[in-house]
């Protein structure tokens, strides 16, 4: 079990899921296993547009900490990038979000959090 | 409960995957609950189940496979990490060494798929479709009779899938 996992297991953050939520538990630790987060970043970041937490519930649930855990190096490497910063925030923003709620709850080391620009003036977001 | 299942239509990824997601959803499509009013959505390329009147949307055949059958048990299981973790993450590099395959394949026969079953479980279900789709030979001189819904399945599987040099050769 990885840190990350072990220290949200620590939090007693547990929801009792319906069929919706464990299908797409399964859905995103399938993705997150088969190694294809990378692939599915703009279906996450669409997901947390409209959710708080992976699987719509009102406090993370391990999925959550899974996700994070291989989406978090992926962000962190876009946001470090000096091509169009701006940019990648306005396209991630809805993960970046979630990113940064979850780097202070999983109490993420400060030498490895993402470090955010808050005051970045970003385009409105059309739906 | 209204459901739409659509299957992996796309054109220009790996055969093998396809094959695969095709397998579990028609699993899902044979063994889906009489109470459940299971269509196919022809118009879709890419493996989907939508509810009707509702916004819930599945894009990954596993877990379409399991929310159809109504079947969790076992998501955290070694079956299940040996599946998804090494199965069917093999899935999506075409070009791996045969070698590897073979070896991985080998594992899962030995290991999960000793028998078929009649009423296997998701689970099961899902250990199989991938390593059919990595190894249909290996598969298919293993169990030189397969049970009808895993022939029936496959036939279908394979009828879903676009036309490729791959479903020529098997």
């Amino acid at each position: 079990m990885s840190a990350l996992l072990e220290k949200f297991r620590s939090l007693s953050l547990s929801s009792e899921l319906n069929n919706e939520q464990l299908a797409l538990a399964t859905q995103w630790e399938t993705v997150v296993k088969s190694g294809q987060i990378q692939g599915h970043i703009d279906e996450l970041n669409l997901r947390l547009r409209d959710h708080s937490f992976v699987l719509a519930t009102v406090t993370p649930t391990e999925t959550d900490a899974e996700v994070f855990e291989s989406v978090f190096p992926i962000i962190k490497e876009l946001l470090a990038s000096s091509k169009d910063v701006k940019g990648h925030y306005a396209q991630y923003r809805h993960i970046i979000r979630w990113c940064a709620y979850l780097q202070e709850l999983l109490d993420v080391p400060e030498n490895i959090k993402l470090s955010l620009n808050f005051d970045l003036e970003l385009p409105r977001e059309i739906i | 409960m209204a459901l739409s299942l659509a299957f992996d239509k796309t054109t220009g990824q790996n055969a093998a995957l396809q094959l695969s997601n095709n397998l579990k959803l028609a699993f899902a499509q044979e063994l889906a609950d009489a109470k459940v009013k299971l269509t196919v959505n022809t118009d879709a390329t890419t493996p989907e189940l939508t509810v009707s009147g509702s916004e819930f949307r599945l894009f990954n055949a596993n877990a379409i496979l399991r929310y159809v059958l109504d079947d969790f048990e076992g998501v955290h299981s070694q079956e299940t990490h040996y599946a998804v973790s090494s199965l069917e993450a093999m899935l999506y590099h075409p070009n791996a060494p045969q070698v590897h395959i073979q070896e991985t394949v080998t594992k899962a026969l030995e290991n999960y798929l000793t028998d078929l079953q009649e009423t296997p479980c998701a689970t099961r279900l899902i250990t199989f479709a991938n390593v059919y789709a990595l190894s249909p030979s290996m598969v298919e001189s293993k169990f030189k009779e397969m049970p009808v819904l895993f022939s029936s399945a496959i036939t279908i599987a394979k009828s879903k899938c676009t036309r490729t040099s791959f479903n020529a050769k098997h």
